[in-house]
């Protein structure tokens, strides 16, 4: 039969050509919207206050000298967690448990165990940051924290993955933020740009302040903690193999996401270098950034400094969470109620209250715990990504069409490596401070 | 469940999307039966490299510990 026009499920029939044209790219927007989630909010939770400390600390010491490790980043992030995405769709299972089954209980063991400190010691420095903001818009950090936890708990404990998609997605939205305060601190455009693509050196020429502060970079901006939450998060929403090439789009969204926020974080950063202000932490970089940005400005940026900590809280917890109940082998999807299955949420909200308790007990080795956070994620991130690597090449278990290609091997294999070595090094540098002698 | 079968005009059919959570079960390629993971020369000797890499850690941290933190 011949063809004349072609039918929308709304019930609108268009001319064939434009028809088919316009339904497609509708179809294919409408599936995007549908699948998109887990990248795009793994990306930008990662920009948490952590990350916020370490890019504008960078762009204070170095101005713009440092942005081509985010552009450099960008790739390198995108081909990570697209694998993750593409085994957690061909599996349908988290990292925890396909690591438990094909590698024993002994790598299982040390991944969860390994995966759960490094967790739970990110999120109290995730807490300590909702404890400054607050203190900073005046708020007493003895309510705001409980109240943070409170809130995060409520988030997943709703029995809907997409309601707590839907608002995940919506904390992540209020980053475009960041954009606008990095236009009021009308930072040289040229500069950035040229900074951007071409590596330069800054005016104390290679120290190693500046070479670690690059290794920090990578380390915040590539965590343990994103692979599992990836791949657990795809398992949970359930997405089918036709939805990897969104999937992948989704993760791709993510990655120039928290690159670009990295980078107006880094421009913040960089009016303090301009200004020769002394820099301290956010908190106080929003207050000397007061007569650029004004009053609004200042509370705008530490909002965005709590969000940053709400939302990385959240996908931390919950990578806990998922990774603990895959290895238990408890129901763990966002889908139950609190009563289908109480042990994931219980490890959710133990995780979200024991280390908002632990931020507010006074005196808490808040130092110690930074340094154990770079110490740990140096030890857990090559284990991850390398278990990831093999898996990806599993092919009794994945078949041909999910195993890496040839050039997927080439890529993640050079990741790897350099991820093996700066993770080293910023592990090294915390526990042996004096080292390596000659950068310093 | 949403349709999401649209009809069209003639023989062809758009599909309309679906949400992953609206739709059946999918048959994925894990199988619990599958065991544990060959050994085979790359894998053996990525193990033996993170062993190594961890070996080395944890004469970081011995270093830390015994230097007095």
């Amino acid at each position: 039969m011949a063809l004349t026009s072609v039918q929308t499920s709304d019930g609108h029939a268009l001319p064939r050509q434009v028809g088919r044209r316009k339904v497609a790219w509708r179809h294919r927007l409408a599936h995007f919207m549908m699948v998109a989630g887990p990248g795009l909010i793994v990306m930008v939770a990662d920009n948490d206050a952590g990350a916020i400390s370490t890019y504008t600390e960078a762009g204070a010491r170095f101005g713009t000298a440092l942005l081509w490790v985010l552009v450099l980043l960008l790739p390198v992030t995108y081909f990570v967690q697209e694998m993750v995405a593409r085994l957690g769709i061909a599996t349908g299972e988290g990292l925890a448990s396909i690591i438990y089954r094909r590698f024993g209980d002994w790598w299982g063991r040390f991944s969860l165990a390994g995966l759960l400190a490094v967790n739970f010691l990110t999120l109290v420095t995730e807490f300590a940051a909702v404890a400054l903001a607050a203190r900073q818009l005046g708020f007493s950090p003895a309510v705001a924290v409980p109240l943070a936890a409170i809130g995060l708990i409520l988030l997943v404990g709703t029995g809907s993955y997409r309601r707590w998609e839907r608002m995940t997605l919506m904390l992540c939205g209020l980053n475009l933020g960041w954009l606008v305060l990095a236009v009021m601190v009308r930072p040289d455009w040229g500069a950035a740009v040229v900074d951007s693509f071409l590596p330069t050196m800054p005016r104390g020429g290679l120290t190693g302040d500046f070479v670690f502060l690059i290794v920090a970079i990578v380390g915040t901006t590539i965590a343990p903690w994103q692979l599992f939450f990836q791949q657990s998060c795809v398992a949970d929403k359930r997405l089918r193999f036709a939805d990897l090439k969104a999937a992948r789009f989704d993760t791709a969204i993510g990655a120039v996401a928290i690159s670009l926020f990295a980078g107006c974080m880094m421009l913040l950063g960089d009016a303090m270098f301009r200004g020769g202000l002394p820099y301290e932490d956010p908190a106080q970089m929003a207050t000397a950034l007061t007569p650029l940005i004004g009053r609004a400005g200042r509370i705008a940026l530490l909002i965005l400094m709590l969000n940053a900590a709400v939302l990385g809280a959240t996908a931390i917890s919950l990578s806990s969470a998922w990774a603990w109940g895959e290895a238990m082998g408890w129901k763990n999807t966002l889908q139950a109620r609190l009563s289908e299955a109480p042990g994931f949420y219980s490890a959710y909200a133990v995780c979200t209250a024991a280390a908002a308790g632990l931020t507010l007990i006074p005196g808490a080795p808040l130092q110690q715990i930074i340094l154990w956070v770079q110490v740990l994620a140096g030890v857990m991130l090559p284990a991850a990504i390398v278990f990831l690597q093999l898996l990806l090449n599993d092919r009794e278990m994945l078949g041909a069409r999910f195993v890496n290609r040839p050039w997927n091997n080439a890529v993640n294999w050079t990741a790897i490596a350099l991820l093996f070595g700066l993770s080293f090094l910023l592990a090294a540098r915390a526990l042996v401070p004096a080292w390596p002698s000659f950068l310093s | 469940m949403p349709d999401y079968t649209a009809q069209g005009i003639g023989s062809m059919t758009i599909p309309a999307p679906v949400h992953p959570l609206d739709a059946p079960l999918e048959q994925k390629l894990f199988r619990a039966d599958l065991g544990r993971m060959p050994l085979t020369p790359p894998v053996k000797m990525a193990l033996f490299v993170l062993r190594s890499y961890f070996g080395i850690m944890a004469l970081l941290v011995g270093w830390r510990l015994i230097s007095g933190m």
